[in-house]
């Protein structure tokens, strides 16, 4: 019995080691980053990957070893538990550095990410207005990119509900905004997902940098329909871009004229 | 002394997970020869003549199947011009699809061969790849994403009665009055196709209602059409209770002149639509001080008074003060919901906020409302009310009251 433990224990940690191999291949892992901070995350969630898998192995295959010895009838006789200073302090010290060391690493990239000095800037030297405005409400997503006047909020306003179209292989500065709920701003492919509180406007960047069309998620339960709040970002280039905001403005001045045909 | 640690085995715990990772937790019934129920106004109005409710009942079958096999008997005259509900997208004599023009048609090509990219790149010949491109959902399909998508807010039989419908405010849509708030129509004609088909690409803003584009155009044109398939059954199933409340029979040749009654209404929406023929006056402060005018003056627009002054909903008319001297709305739409004006100060326009879309709700009002229409009434010289230019004026002014403080 403790042999069959003492395998299972060890399987257990192959099985880890084999599904964290073999997920890049099989779509099992994160889907492809598009984004230039991206980077900065991959990298620092794979650090901590292979630090969490290796004590993982370590443990894991400790354990088995001792149960398998002990199945074999080794190990010689149980004792009473007793400290063991040296031990403590080393599994208390090497963690903590650990910790410390992840601390120290993850500020750079969330910096980048998150610190309001961090927003993209114009040519002019001041931070990027953003592109456009993100709505969440229950339960979907809808952008609004202003006008002519350049403001949100007026009546040249163009709605694209559902779906967030960007320019690519330039900064996007989002200003995403709740009607109702806390909801979550996640797009995966770019490795970004902000809160987003009703009552504030909230902003975030991204340089997406291959055209394309990625999930936009809601991260935060937000009520019955969060499972399917869903919307999408399609990064265009800049001038396939400009086409859309063309055609939304179009559309902004039509006459109904299209809908008798 | 010590903690006596309990040994008890938890077998029943135990089984129930091994039951649970062997048949997974999903619990899924599937669609089912699951029959379409009678409407509960009608079971009220047959409730004391079984034999009508059970020839009902069959006839409706007969006529539109079930939620399994959705289905369209055909009617004479579909059979002479070649009409087929069931597919909207048949070729017809000359070339051309029944529903769909040709730009339609090529667009719905167009998102299969992205939606079914993998499987067209597999296919085993040309001919097989490019009838893979050309698939459009049968009834029974988009029955299928209905109960998937749609259902649980909007009722198996569409009346809005879905589980979820009870939590969300506004009510779900009661398809089966064949009611639509809205649509590009005028003189409460049914929803265009089109119509059904824009509402599932925006959403209905500021409701529960979402946008649907990430499912495929054809998916959602699928949709459309099972969507109008419950209203007409709806629609005819009324005419049919409505008919025997007159001490009319509920038979075979009922139920067929019904259907036809119910799809002359439905064709009836092309010839409505609402357009300008010209270019939309831009706005301009002039044009929303006209606008201004025509929303607060009692013999013309008369916006204010349900809208109120300032557009925020509070008009007089629409509120009354109950014993309690609470005030309530006093008006209620045709699916028996209390209702109040829009506020346009929230920014929030259900049925589209572009100027076209307003302009259509001040022409032909908003169906299942007490929104009147005000594009073609006339006045006491029998002239129109209003103009193009004063619609448009009462447009941008409605439109600017959305607008944020800055």
């Amino acid at each position: 019995m403790r042999a069959l433990v003492a395998t299972l224990f060890a399987l257990f940690a192959a099985l880890a080691v084999w599904s964290f191999a073999v997920a890049p291949a099989h779509g099992w892992a994160m889907p492809e980053n598009v984004a230039t901070l991206g980077t900065s995350v991959d990298e620092l969630f794979g650090k901590i990957q292979w630090i969490v898998g290796a004590f993982f192995v370590l443990t894991v295959g400790g354990l088995a070893w001792i149960v398998w010895r002990s199945a074999q009838g080794g190990g010689g006789a149980r004792s009473a538990l007793a400290s063991h200073t040296k031990l403590e302090v080393l599994w208390t010290v090497v963690p903590g550095a650990i910790l410390v060391w992840l601390a120290l690493v993850q500020i750079a990239p969330w910096e980048a990410m998150k610190f309001s000095s961090s927003i993209p800037r114009s040519a002019d030297g001041k931070p990027k207005p953003p592109l456009c405005e993100v709505w969440a409400s229950q339960f979907d997503w809808r952008a609004l990119y202003p006008g002519a006047d350049g403001r949100c909020g007026t009546g040249d306003d163009l709605h694209s509900p559902y779906e967030l179209v960007v320019p690519v292989n330039e900064p996007v500065v989002l200003a995403l905004h709740s009607r109702d709920v806390i909801h979550s701003f996640f797009v995966p492919s770019f490795r970004l997902k902000q809160d987003i509180l009703p009552g504030r406007e909230t902003l975030v960047w991204f340089e997406c940098t291959k055209p394309g069309t990625y999930d936009l998620l809601c991260a935060e339960l937000c009520g019955w329909g969060h499972y399917k709040m869903a919307g999408s970002v399609r990064a265009l280039p800049r001038a396939e871009y400009e086409q859309f905001l063309e055609r939304k403005t179009r559309e902004l001045s039509s006459n109904g004229m299209e809908d008798t045909k | 002394m010590g903690l006596q640690m309990t040994r008890a085995p938890h077998r029943p715990g135990l089984l129930c997970c091994l039951a649970l990772a062997l048949t997974g937790c999903g619990f899924d019934p599937g669609p089912g020869a699951m029959k379409l129920s009678l409407n509960p106004a009608s079971e009220k109005a047959l409730a004391d003549a079984p034999k009508e409710r059970a020839a009902l009942e069959v006839l409706l079958e007969r006529l539109f199947g079930t939620r399994a096999g959705p289905r369209y008997e055909l009617i004479d005259a579909w059979k002479e011009d070649g009409t087929d509900p069931k597919h909207p997208d048949r070729m017809l004599e000359g070339g051309a699809r029944a529903e769909f023009s040709p730009e339609q048609w090529s667009a719905i090509v167009a998102a299969n061969r992205e939606r079914l990219a993998y499987e067209i790149s597999h296919a085993p010949n040309a001919d097989s790849s490019a009838a893979l491109a050309d698939t459009y959902p049968s009834l029974a399909e988009s029955a299928e994403l209905f109960r998937t998508q749609c259902l649980h807010c909007h009722g198996v039989e569409g009346g809005g009665d879905g589980p979820t419908g009870a939590t969300i405010s506004p009510k779900p849509r009661d398809f089966r009055k064949g009611i639509f708030k809205f649509t590009a129509v005028k003189d409460k004609a049914r929803p265009r196709r089109e119509d059904l088909e824009e509402l599932l690409e925006r959403g209905v803003d500021g409701t529960a209602m979402p946008s649907f584009l990430r499912l495929s155009l054809p998916e959602r044109e699928g949709l459309v059409d099972y969507v109008r398939l419950l209203a007409i059954r709806g629609e005819v199933e009324s005419l049919l209770v409505a008919g025997f409340q007159d001490d009319e029979e509920i038979d075979d040749a009922a139920a067929a002149e019904a259907l036809e009654i119910v799809w002359g209404r439905w064709q009836k929406a092309r010839e409505k639509v609402i357009a300008f023929d010209g270019v939309v006056p831009p706005d301009s402060p002039a044009m929303r001080a006209r606008g201004r005018e025509l929303f607060l003056d009692p013999k013309r627009g008369n916006c204010v008074s349900c809208h109120g002054a300032e557009g925020k909903g509070d008009g007089a008319l629409a509120f009354k003060t109950d014993a309690q001297g609470r005030k309530t709305p006093a008006y209620r739409d045709d699916w028996g919901f209390e209702i109040m004006p829009r506020d346009f100060t929230s920014g929030v326009f259900r049925g589209g906020s572009r100027p076209i879309d307003i302009y259509r709700r001040v022409y032909a009002g908003i169906n299942g409302t007490p929104m009147p229409g005000i594009g073609e009434t006339k006045g006491p010289d029998g002239e129109l009310l209003l103009s193009h230019e004063d619609l448009w004026a009462l447009v941008h002014y409605v439109r600017s009251l959305a607008e944020r403080a800055h």
